[in-house]
């Protein structure tokens, strides 16, 4: 098991190194140069343009602004925003926590939900109870995020009065943010644990399980559940990479801090070193979810072995 | 084998436990509490909603005092690139930081200079070297005195390649050196004449900091720790970038400038100030109304007209200083390069009909390059090119361009297409929407691409456009050279006219305003009759607040406001 961590987390590397060269080429396939995007609104002439583009070492062919950024990488130093000055590790540092509480909680509910209404669509099979799950399952995959957040804002905030309608610092300000953000994943979820459910539902060994007489909770939940969830857990895994993604329309809808919100300033002015450093990070989270997904399924099927 | 299951949904369980518990930040004031001070403003839209909610983050031990503190929440709405004045350009720094750095004098709305940190000043006769006699027992935040040595230090800092200073460098113009004459006396010279030096020197990206300060942290450290000598100090400890700026009372403050800039003498009324950042114009009215903040900025203008009929919020329109919302008519691009086609784009659009429509009339029709509040508008202008559609067809008829199969006009085969870029800030897609629709009437397709803001530098800066909508913000007219200048950072008209590079040129070396200003208005007028570019409206800066807040005014340039006489009413 450990070899297998260890080799997945070696074949990370050249992946990242991908990444980071695909994510290179993109951002100058942008159209805009940075050095003239600062100085756009400051009147500046075409000689002090080209001064700061010097200065940022904009002038200097492609490849060597990567291995300049390589080397910077392998002292542990992400680059400095080009438009703030400021190290890109401390941008992340700032913005992590707030965009990980979002992203984790939404995927805690997410789960949740999920498992909840899968399993009510699958035990109650075609009665009104398993129509209501799917028809809020769709509802929910089909809303856009970010006129659900505006819906919610207007009716939790504004007529009710209940939750505040943007900002950080307490547990409401976390509520709106983290439904909107979930909600679709836990529609995707309650769906494939409802349908993985129902087959495995219809197998020989829980026909077996219920004629030894064994309750319907237990059948359920021990037996038929257990075997449902490896597609689930799958599916999980990938849903906290949409969930990462998701935080950008969350966090500037709900005016919170994150990398998300920072991310798209960052593609947007073009400032490259932030762009970089945060997909690398993302990517990097991503991996790790899904080694940790991986190495979930022995623990929930036996059988599977790793070699 | 079967407490597996268990062990996992206990996982599960735990994690949600851990993030609930971690989610909240410091203060786990207990959510279900009657409504304590510490909690977030209370979301109630029933009458009196937002009583001056005291410190979200609450740090202040020193809450000792009875009083409470007079907190206002503001909110902002483009995220800033920086917060040091003199190394980034970003506008929305100088809403907070006006009220952090004092400036060696100030401008009033009439254009008028008044003292701030300097007394007294002069110029000698060509412009080239300004002498500052400067206020005594002035203190940086920090306790360093402020003194001549304090200026020269804040000019070479501005000044050094190192800092790569994005506006402040640009306002210092030929800056040559400072001089210390004595303790209070400096004089500030330059390589050529420079007449807007003055102008330069009353903006906040000139503000003066702690040299102390600026040495200690070193060129990029210091946006972490800013040290003025203005009414308000920046509270660095709750300093989050891109999300929180906050700042606290100078209990010292006693040498501001005179009124009209600031209406009273000593310390200011409020005891703090919070800045977040609201970057979704949608939500903005919401947390206003929800009392998130009292003061908000660039409201949609639906909104305004909203909250403009509700007691319980006032609304502020500003017209911004400078060149209004413009669209630059690029003169070399076939086929604005032909003036009868230009001027014809003129004649066709119905300013006041976008104005009304999507700006509610909260924004008045502009005429020209300089917006009606700024110094040395030229009104003869608003005469010039009326809405008339047939005049409009006349001018494109004359210029070869005749009515095709589909109501577009051709000349030699070729469609009359112009190619213009839309931002998606300041509703540019909806105005340019319009003026399609317009511009279709008189036989002209214009054909729009929906662009980030690098890419529409680029386009503007290559020229690959006909049409560029724009907005900018200054105060003195000699950035009408910037605009038109044939080496302008932003010529997007691409001028390149000889006559105009001599008027502006002498213009800018010219000290007394009642010379220069003619200068500026016959430059106004040449850019209009060669039909540079199409106006659209004054650029208004829309803040809707709280009734409670009295006394907030803004600046000459319409964006920042001044906090020093700010009052909240209970």
């Amino acid at each position: 098991m450990s070899k297998y961590i260890i080799r997945r987390v070696l074949v990370c590397i050249p992946i990242l190194l991908g990444l980071t060269v695909i994510v290179f080429s993109m951002m100058h396939l942008i159209p805009g140069d940075p050095a003239q995007v600062i100085l756009a609104q400051s009147g500046a002439r075409p000689e002090v343009v080209e001064r700061l583009r010097e200065q940022l070492g904009l002038n200097l062919p492609l490849h060597v602004q990567y291995l300049r950024f390589l080397d910077n990488l392998a002292h542990g130093n992400l680059g400095n925003s080009l438009f703030t000055h400021r190290p890109v590790t401390e941008i992340i540092a700032q913005n992590l926590p707030s965009t990980m509480e979002l992203a984790l909680s939404a995927m805690c509910l997410a789960i949740i939900l999920g498992l909840i209404f899968g399993v009510l669509g699958a035990v109650y099979q075609d009665t009104w109870i398993d129509n209501l799950v799917m028809t809020l399952a769709v509802v929910g995959i089909s809303m856009p995020s970010f006129w659900v957040a505006l819906l919610f804002i207007f009716f939790f905030s504004l007529f009710l009065g209940w939750l505040p309608a943007g900002g950080q610092g307490t547990p409401q300000h976390l509520i709106l943010p983290m439904v909107v953000l979930g909600w679709n994943s836990a529609a995707v979820i309650a769906r494939l644990v409802r349908s993985s459910l129902l087959e495995v539902l219809r197998q020989e060994y829980v026909t077996t399980a219920r004629a030894k007489g064994l309750g319907e909770p237990i059948v359920l939940l021990r037996h038929a559940l257990r075997n449902a969830l490896i597609p689930v857990i799958t599916v999980a895994g990938l849903q906290f990479g949409f969930l990462l993604g998701g935080t950008v329309v969350t966090e500037t809808v709900f005016a919170r801090q994150g990398l998300g919100r920072v991310a798209v300033d960052a593609i947007i002015y073009k400032d490259l070193p932030v762009v970089q450093g945060i997909v690398l990070l993302i990517a990097i989270i991503y991996m790790l979810v899904n080694l940790l997904v991986d190495v979930t399924y022995a623990f929930l099927d036996p059988r599977i072995r790793y070699q | 084998m079967k407490p597996r299951f268990f062990v996992l949904l206990g996982v599960i369980l735990v994690a949600i436990a851990v993030t609930v518990a971690c989610a909240p930040a410091p203060t786990a004031a207990p959510p279900t509490a009657a409504p304590k001070p510490t909690d977030a403003p209370k979301p109630t839209v029933a009458a009196a909603p937002t009583s001056a909610p005291a410190p979200t983050t609450a740090p202040a031990p020193t809450a000792a005092a009875p009083a409470k503190p007079k907190e206002l929440k503001y909110g902002l709405t483009l995220v800033v690139s920086g917060v040091d004045p003199h190394i980034h350009s970003s506008s929305e720094l100088g809403i907070p930081l006006t009220s952090v750095y004092d400036t060696l004098v100030y401008l009033t709305k009439d254009y008028k200079f008044v003292p701030g940190l300097a007394e007294s000043w002069s110029a000698n006769a060509d412009a080239t070297s300004f002498t500052f006699k400067l206020k005594k027992n002035v203190k940086f935040h920090d306790g360093t005195p402020f003194n001549a040595q304090a200026v020269k230090d804040n000019f070479a800092r501005i000044t050094d390649a190192a800092t790569k200073s994005q506006k402040a460098i640009t306002l210092m113009g030929p800056y040559k050196d400072t001089e210390v004459v004595d303790e209070s006396t400096v004089r500030v010279n330059f390589k050529s004449p420079f007449p807007a030096f003055l102008d330069s020197a009353a903006s906040v990206y000139l503000g003066m900091a702690s040299p102390t300060a600026f040495k200690k942290w070193g060129v990029t450290d210091y946006q972490m720790h800013q040290i003025g000598t203005g009414p308000f100090k920046f509270v660095e400890k709750e300093f989050v970038p891109k999300d929180t700026i906050v700042l606290e009372k100078n209990p010292d403050y006693n040498w501001g400038p005179p009124a009209p800039i600031y209406n009273h003498t000593g310390p200011a009324y409020l005891d703090r100030i919070v800045f977040k950042f609201f970057p979704d114009p949608a939500t903005r009215a919401a947390n206003l109304e929800t009392g998130a903040v009292q003061v908000m900025g660039e409201l949609p203008p639906q909104d305004a007209v909203r909250l403009k009929q509700d007691a319980k919020y006032q609304i502020q329109t500003v017209i911004t200083a400078g060149p209004p919302l413009i669209a630059f008519l690029n003169t070399q691009n076939p086929p604005t390069d032909d003036l009868k086609v230009r001027q014809a784009l003129l004649y066709g659009t119905d300013r006041k009909g976008i104005v009304k429509t999507i700006f509610f009339d909260l924004s008045p029709v502009a005429y020209g390059p300089w917006s009606s509040v700024s110094l040395g508008y030229d009104k003869s202008l608003e005469a010039l090119y009326p809405y008339d559609p047939n005049k409009a067809k006349a001018l494109l008829e004359e210029a070869g361009w005749k009515p095709g199969a589909d109501g577009i006009r051709v000349k030699d085969g070729k469609r009359l297409t112009l190619q213009t870029y839309f931002q998606t800030w300041g509703f540019l897609i909806e105005a340019s929407q319009m003026l399609q629709a317009q511009l279709k009437q008189i036989g002209v397709e214009l054909k729009g691409e929906t662009v980030a803001f690098p890419a529409a530098v680029q386009a503007a800066n290559e020229g690959k456009h006909n049409l560029m909508p724009w907005n900018l913000s200054a105060t003195d007219p000699s950035y009408l050279s910037v605009l038109f200048h044939s080496k302008g950072g932003n010529n997007w008209s691409k001028v390149k006219s000889d006559d105009a590079d001599k008027l502006l040129d002498q213009a800018a070396a010219t000290l007394d305003q009642s010379k220069s200003i003619p200068m500026y208005q016959q430059i106004q007028k040449m850019a209009m009759e060669q039909a540079w570019v199409l106006p659209i409206r004054d650029y208004t800066n829309i803040n809707a607040m709280s009734a409670k807040v009295k006394g907030l005014t803004y600046d000459v340039h319409g964006w920042f406001p001044y906090f020093y006489d700010v009052k909240l009413d209970d």
